[in-house]
């Protein structure tokens, strides 16, 4: 899949994942009044 | 994590990770030890999200060839930080966002390096942006 540039002002993309428990999260509607999303680059 | 989580939640921020392998690494590896955790964490297995938010694949080169890689995870064990196990690709880049609440992004830095921004520098995003 191509990856985009995002940029400040871009509306964000749908974030809906498992949780590491198997529960359904989806980001929209469920934030307030901001949120912080970090992806991870696991090194170590 | 935890600390630096209650900072964010005091300024009116979730904080949300996502992540690319699968929870069970994850838990060995990662997050060994730091379980509860007061904020969710994503699986991504097959890295639409990433894709979707902009974050690249690096090639080994780019990452482990670069002095700044090895500064930070000198820096990192001297502050005590321990070695937690490597996941299934490293290459894999992330990222830092702030959505805000008209769901739209205030703050978009996805890693092209290691280059992570400080914890201060999000939460003065976090602290300037109107709720």
């Amino acid at each position: 899949m191509a990856t985009t540039t995002l940029t400040a002002g871009d509306p964000a993309p749908e974030l809906a994942l498992p949780t590491l428990d198997g529960e359904q999260f989806d980001l929209r509607g469920r934030h307030a009044p901001l949120a912080l999303v970090s992806f991870l680059r696991h090194a170590g | 994590m935890a600390d630096r989580h209650e900072r964010f939640r005091d300024a009116g921020c979730d904080v949300v990770f996502v992540a690319h392998d699968e929870a069970a690494l994850l838990r060995r590896t990662m997050l060994a030890e730091l379980e509860p955790l007061p904020f969710p964490v994503l699986v991504d297995l097959d890295r639409r999200a990433y894709a979707a938010w902009g974050c690249t694949h690096a090639p080994w080169w780019t990452i482990w060839l670069d002095p700044r890689v090895w500064r930070s995870y000198a820096k990192l064990l001297t502050s005590g930080e321990k070695i937690r196990g490597r996941g299934s690709d490293t290459g894999q880049m992330g990222g830092d966002f702030v959505v805000g609440p008209d769901q739209r992004l205030v703050y978009a830095r996805p890693q092209r390096v290691d280059d992570r921004p400080a914890v201060g520098e999000l939460l003065s995003v976090v602290r300037e942006t109107p709720a």
